[in-house]
């Protein structure tokens, strides 16, 4: 997939598609409220790579180690599959925000499964479906310096934008660019996690960026 | 460093007068929201300028994609919350985030809760929210956490109520059981509170261990009742099952809401009971559907079987509280506390009806592996007895067999047995239940039991279908028995293995046995095997979530 547009010299081929498609969401989703299996699933599909990035995000920063998260981003979409009746929103940015909150809780159980830290299964809140998992995945945190949905609702094209742009980088690009720009780790702390040396590192770093902003189309080499 | 796989070869690197160091300068900045040292790196580089929208962008990605669930470092409290100043994380978990907070005007701590399902919440919920809190505010007993205030910010619902300083019971337990006049004190100190918030008229509907703070001086306190269900309106119209699993009474288990009374919560004080008293939850599977499962069917061991200083008494009290039938358990949770008191006082307690059927079927619930073996072996054993009653000269034909039955009810005891945690030994053997379900998710031990267990059924049947010359009549029905028996495993790998091992002793019957074999009536047999295997195996691969299946 990186290969074909790597051949691409423009790369715009890839923006303009990521762009397109976030601009569709809006739509998809208001069709899929009304009920409209397709556009459901073209939903699900814009936002994958966003729900993936979260997922990777969150548990690799609960665990501090580069972990598999496949089976969160899995269990999310899942989830909000069968509790989508139940997201009451209707922008793009609360259904962002709302898919955020059921791939945190998931991270969250499974970053204490993987430390062993719940206790017993038994002893812990289940939800058992994903109705409940998304009602439980709460809202506001007041420390927390998220801002509010409104707030939200304005960058929201940017941010699928990104994720999905990011999804199509070199798994050690994705990251670098994970580790210093999401978690915002000093280079010192991505070196160890990485295992290698900090100034190699933070070349790796810059061709990642290099790398993702022909993505977005913003380079042109020779420009 | 590998080459870059994506950097195509026509595009030379790009601006490179500008060195990592700068970038990685700028980004520093731009992370501490330093504007000033920003303008002045890009003044300085202006190379710099190209890459700072993609800086930009992914640090607002960063904002958006982090958020709730991660703390700010505790440095960054306090916070102000309305009236209230956020001193530190109490907790947090499923349901929401608990903060200690200072009225700044009354100078008084109190904790703060916010709640589940904020912005999600419909305006209905919120409506109903705020009214079961008025109605919760009303409440004041020595023994529950009262609510002060309560309110809805943005859209977020949150709480206001006395703070304990102290663990909760649950944390309290996990160093093992309390001593048993403690654990009958504290339950019954709890279930007065319960008494009085039902006389109230509100059901707190999840009486459990972590919701029974202990100050210092081990008080219990209730807490998290009506309004601890954010969305429990919700549940109620769609029978949502939500909660504790292990401290859930059947009828909410179930989802039979319009079941859920009082009695509900008298389960629920007695699941407190017994874990004060054990150490452990009456249940606890290895996933939520397995608890579920076994707290709808399953009979818990008596708490002396893990405490051998409970008393039988004690134990009949706890049980009863553990019925399924809420019409068999204590009717109030005063009744609970009444009883609880008069055993303290005088070591008796009041008795009630429990009839033969009632212990004979919680004898098997308790043991369902066995029991129901056993009830299968006890009834072919009772016709093969009356046959012989019947035509006296078969007795020497029937001997063997009836020999074979009771040899196999044995094993089959055996293995239970096997299988069931050792006496007092709390928590540990706890994950070694045999029967059906506990042993369900591959946890080595019970599937090795469980394993055994089902394989001598086959051996068993073999040998006694060899025994009667069964091998072409409709006695082998009981193969494709075995197979979907299995299945209450809710384990695939065991059920594949039982069918192998059906299919080979089948096959093994045919040639073996003496007789003439009709091989396509044979097979045919063994294609509708399969076909029963394949079955129960699509239906455990239903009940059976694709996160529970992982583990």
């Amino acid at each position: 997939m990186a290969g074909d547009r790597d051949a691409d010299p423009q790369g715009s081929e890839a923006t303009a598609s990521t762009d397109g498609r976030s601009a569709r969401i809006a739509g998809w989703l208001a069709a899929a409220r009304r009920g409209d299996d397709a556009a459901r699933e073209r939903l699900f599909d814009a936002c994958r790579s966003y729900v993936d990035l979260a997922a990777r995000y969150h548990l690799q920063r609960r665990l501090r180690a580069k972990v598999d998260a496949s089976d969160i981003v899995q269990q999310s979409l899942l989830e909000a599959h069968r509790g989508f009746d139940r997201f009451a929103g209707e922008s793009p940015g609360e259904w962002l925000a709302w898919l955020k909150r059921i791939v945190v809780h998931n991270a969250y159980d499974e970053a204490k499964r993987y430390r062993g830290t719940a206790k017993r299964d038994a002893g812990r809140e289940v939800p058992l479906d994903g109705r409940g998992d998304a009602a439980e995945a709460w809202a506001f945190d007041p420390a927390s310096s998220e801002p509010s949905p409104s707030q939200h609702a304005v960058r929201w094209e940017e941010e699928v934008r990104l994720a999905a742009a990011l999804e199509h980088l070199p798994e050690d690009h994705r990251d670098i660019i994970l580790l210093r720009n999401l978690e915002r780790l000093p280079f010192e702390e991505v070196a160890k996690r990485m295992g290698r040396s900090a100034g190699a590192c933070r070349m790796l770093w810059m061709r990642a960026i290099a790398g993702l902003r022909e993505q977005l189309g913003e380079s042109t080499p020779d420009a | 460093m590998r080459d870059l796989p994506h950097s195509p070869p026509q595009a030379p690197p790009e601006e490179p007068d500008l060195p990592a160091e700068i970038l990685d300068g700028y980004l520093s900045a731009l992370q501490k929201g330093d504007q000033a040292a920003e303008a002045e790196l890009l003044a300085a580089h202006p190379a710099l300028g190209p890459w700072t929208a993609c800086l930009r962008g992914l640090d607002g990605l960063a904002a958006a994609i982090a958020g709730e669930g991660e703390a700010e470092p505790a440095a960054a409290l306090p916070r102000v919350f309305g009236p209230y100043e956020l001193l530190a994380e109490l907790g947090r978990g499923g349901m929401g985030v608990v903060y200690r907070a200072r009225h700044v005007s009354l100078g008084r701590d109190v904790a703060v809760k916010f709640l589940a399902g904020g912005v999600c919440a419909s305006g209905e919920q919120r409506r109903r929210f705020l009214a079961e809190a008025r109605l919760a505010a009303r409440i004041r007993h020595p023994r529950i956490v009262s609510i002060h205030d309560a309110g809805d910010r943005d859209g977020q619902l949150w709480c206001a109520m006395d703070l304990v300083d102290g663990d909760d019971l649950a944390a309290l337990l996990r160093d093992g059981p309390l001593p048993v006049a403690e654990a009958v004190h504290l339950v019954v100190e709890v279930a007065r509170a319960v008494h009085h918030l039902h006389t109230s008229g509100i059901l707190h509907r999840d009486v459990k261990s972590s919701n029974i703070l202990l100050d210092a001086s081990r008080t219990p306190y209730l807490t998290d009742f009506g309004l601890a269900r954010g969305d429990d309106g919700d549940a109620t119209m769609t029978g949502t099952v939500l909660g504790t699993p292990a401290s859930m009474s059947p009828e909410q288990a179930a989802g039979r809401v319009r079941e859920i009374d009082a009695r509900s919560d008298v389960y629920g004080l007695g699941t407190v009971l017994y874990e004060a008293l054990c150490g452990t939850p009456p249940f606890g599977g290895t996933s939520a559907i397995d608890t579920l499962l076994d707290v709808l069917e399953r009979e818990p061991l008596p708490p002396s079987h893990y405490n051998p200083a409970v008393p039988p008494l004690l134990d009949r009290v706890c049980l009863r509280c553990l019925e399924k039938a809420p019409s068999r358990r204590p009717a109030t949770a005063a009744a609970l506390a009444d009883d609880l008191e008069s055993w303290l006082a005088e070591g008796r307690i009041v008795p009630w009806n429990d009839s033969l059927a009632n212990r004979i079927g919680r004898l098997i619930r308790r043991y369902p592996a066995a029991g129901f073996r056993l009830l299968g072996i006890a009834g072919t054993m009772a016709i093969v007895l009356l046959r012989c009653l019947a035509n006296p000269e078969t007795v020497g034909f029937y001997l063997p067999v009836l020999f074979g039955l009771a040899l196999w009810g044995a094993l089959t005891v055996l293995w239970e047995a096997l299988g069931t945690p050792r006496r007092g030994a709390g928590m540990a053997g706890r994950r070694l239940r045999l029967s059906p379900v506990a042993a369900g998710t591959g946890v080595a031990a019970g599937s090795w039991l469980a394993a055994a267990l089902v394989l001598t059924d086959v051996i068993f049947v073999t040998g006694l279908l060899a025994l009667v010359d069964g091998k072409s009549g409709p006695l082998v029905a009981v193969y494709p028995l075995l197979v979907t028996a299995a299945g209450l495993w809710l384990d695939r790998r065991l059920v594949r293995v039982v069918t192998c091992a059906c299919l080979a002793a089948h096959l093994t019957l045919q040639i073996a046995a003496p007789g003439p074999v009709v091989w396509h009536v044979a097979l045919i047999f063994d294609v509708l095997m399969l076909c029963t295997a394949a079955i129960t195996d699509f239906q455990i691969g239903r009940i059976r979530l694709p996160r529970a299946a992982t583990r």
